[in-house]
């Protein structure tokens, strides 16, 4: 590349503006190497410079002349993703490359070549292989055309080989032309992958090398592709599925369903887009595969070799989705199992409690037993009493004084009694609730604990209730029976 | 007779188009686009989306060549950077590719007129 300076009117040069701003966000869509997005953003930003000259012209402001020339662009993710297409043309070949290696492995066999590529031979290759002589000694590659190159590749094998010079030229292949391949010698299937990968690299159309047990051909991709294209259905409705949780039938529920559905359909498709030589999709710009969503299947037109990858790729999927099943139901399980251990736990410390809380009951109800009748005692005990012979105010004031004392400490341990005896009934009814959970079965029981049944819920809105004061403890203990009744049906229909 | 509708050009016209306008002389991306849109009197548009990534394409297959040059307004400071503009020259390869293209596609223009003049001598007939 060269540099020259110019000085030509109307042109400015970049600052911090609306352009500028745009184009940060274009090249930050990218996803590129740092000097391709270097480049593309130079180039974009003298088209878009360069647009809003000719608008000024037509009298315009600049704001809207530099509206209109942004918007003349398109959509900025759209065009970010033809610019990622164009720009990654090499990486995405080289891919395809891989995938073709075979063919190229092959077309080493039948060149006689074997011994050098043999361990990576499938049965196929090796009928080939006994077809042909085995000379292999390298061919001379550097100052030769693809004419000459081509013609002693030919010498190699015994096998015909038709070379479709017509196709080549469209894609930049001429037999006068230099290979310009600096290394020297070679053997012939080394020479096949250079030139392939040189091919991918510089035109849009690769070379290939196609193998058949009576001719080798070699011709450009796009040949290939075209000969091969076909119109094939992949049937989607097993990954639909598994995604989205939900069956064909469910779609009958409604638009939101539907639009789930068709949402993750068009992911699958997109992922296949993505993947499968981006490139060559009509959506994108190309013009060797196409595909079309038709409910849970997948029309594709492509080459067999996109086919392939459409397939490998699907089964990927599917795989994914198979472990990602397999996780979720293992987290369920895990889920269950933790569930069932709380309530066990739950279980355990309110049968303690319980069992704490009826000893104090019983400490209590003596107590209170005690008080009553050492009231009740003080109260019979009239000696000395206003009135009598033996009337002693000193006397009668202690009485009196032990006697309130005496009440007070009977009344306390009335409270306290009753408040035990609710404390034990809220137990027992907790136990019986957890109790109602494990005997449901496990996936009710994780239901259950997420979502309590309406009994529990209002068991549990009347005890809050009461801990908050705005509910008083008659009518609480009057509204926990109704609801207890309520329980007690239930697990009896269950 | 209904009204034509307006074509919209195809991955190898648009390439065609654009190599034929590099026959003349080097151009640079928003002079292209222009160029396509006056010289089709606006039937063609080619949009930056489809025009740099098949510039870029033409690039890589050696097609055109390209060099960059700085660009500044004559009242800017001379000392101020300008910005880069890329211009893009028909290798000869490209022109080899585009006589190519132009043969192919006058044999095509061909064998439909021929289709078309034959129903239009049956037509009269």
């Amino acid at each position: 590349m060269t540099s020259n300076t110019k000085s030509r009117a109307h042109v400015e040069p970049s600052a911090r503006d609306p352009i500028a701003s745009w184009l940060d966000v274009f090249v930050g869509l990218l996803n590129l190497p740092k000097e391709q997005q270097r480049t593309i953003r130079d180039e974009l930003e003298d088209h878009l410079r360069s647009r809003v000259d000719d608008l000024l012209i037509t009298g315009i402001t600049e704001s809207e002349a530099t509206r209109q020339a942004v918007a003349e662009l398109g959509d900025t993710a759209e065009l970010a993703k033809s610019f990622r297409a164009a720009s990654r043309t090499s990486h995405t070949r080289r891919l395809i490359m891989t995938a073709s290696i075979c063919t190229l492995l092959g077309a080493a066999t039948v060149l006689g070549f074997s011994t050098i590529t043999g361990t990576a031979l499938n049965a196929n290759h090796t009928t080939n292989a006994a077809m042909v002589s085995t000379k292999p000694e390298s061919i001379a590659v550097r100052d030769r055309t693809y004419g000459e190159l081509f013609a002693d590749l030919q010498s190699h094998t015994n096998t015909p080989v038709l070379i479709h010079w017509d196709r080549l030229g469209d894609a930049g292949i001429e037999p006068d032309e230099p290979v310009n391949l600096d290394v020297d010698p070679l053997p012939p299937h080394r020479v096949y992958m250079l030139i392939r990968e040189r091919t991918m690299d510089e035109w849009s159309d690769p070379l290939a090398v196609i193998e058949s047990d009576d001719l080798i051909e070699i011709t450009t991709q796009s040949h290939e592709d075209a000969r091969t294209t076909t119109l094939r259905t992949h049937d989607i409705r097993d990954l639909l599925t598994t995604r989205t949780g939900m069956t064909p039938a469910d779609l009958i529920d409604g638009n939101t369903s539907k639009t789930r559905w068709r949402a993750e359909a068009e992911g699958i498709f997109e992922t296949i887009v993505e993947l499968v030589e981006t490139e060559s999709w009509v959506i994108m710009g190309g013009d060797r595969a196409r595909g079309q969503l038709a409910g849970a299947s997948l029309l594709i037109e492509a080459p067999e070799r996109l086919h392939e990858r459409v397939e490998e790729i699907l089964t990927m999927l599917r795989v994914d989705a198979d472990e990602s099943r397999a996780l979720a139901r293992a987290a369920q399980e895990q889920a269950t199992t933790d569930a069932r251990k709380a309530l066990e736990i739950e279980m355990h410390d309110t049968d303690r409690a319980l069992t704490l809380a009826k000893s104090e009951l019983d400490d209590a109800k003596m107590r209170y037993a005690n008080y009553a009748a050492r009231c009740e005692r003080l109260m019979l005990n009239t000696s000395g009493m206003p009135g009598t012979r033996d009337f002693d105010p000193d006397e009668w004031e202690a009485k009196l004084v032990e006697l309130r004392r005496t009440e007070a400490d009977r009344d306390l341990a009335r409270q306290r009694l009753n408040d035990l005896m609710q404390r034990v009934s809220l137990l027992e009814l907790t136990i019986q609730r957890v109790q109602a959970r494990m005997m449901a079965s496990p996936a009710e029981s994780q239901t259950s604990a997420i979502n309590p049944d309406p009994v529990h819920l209002r068991l549990e809105t009347i005890d809050r209730l009461e801990a908050q004061g705005r509910l008083d403890a008659d009518r609480a203990n009057s509204m926990r029976q109704r609801a207890q009744e309520q329980l007690n049906r239930a697990n009896a229909g269950r | 007779m209904p009204e034509p509708t307006t074509p919209k050009l195809k991955q190898e016209q648009a390439e065609l188009v654009v190599l034929a306008l590099l026959r003349d002389e080097p151009k640079y991306g928003y002079a292209i686009s222009r160029d396509v849109q006056a010289r089709s009197d606006g039937a063609f548009r080619l949009t930056p989306g489809a025009l740099y990534p098949l510039l870029t394409k033409l690039e890589k297959q050696g097609l055109v060549s390209a060099s960059w040059e700085e660009v500044k307004a004559d009242t800017a400071d001379p000392d101020a950077d300008g910005r880069r503009r890329k211009w893009y020259r028909l290798s000869a390869k490209g022109q080899r590719r585009l006589d190519q293209r132009i043969a192919d596609h006058r044999r095509f223009t061909q064998l439909i007129d021929g289709f078309i003049e034959g129903d239009a001598a049956r037509a009269s007939a």
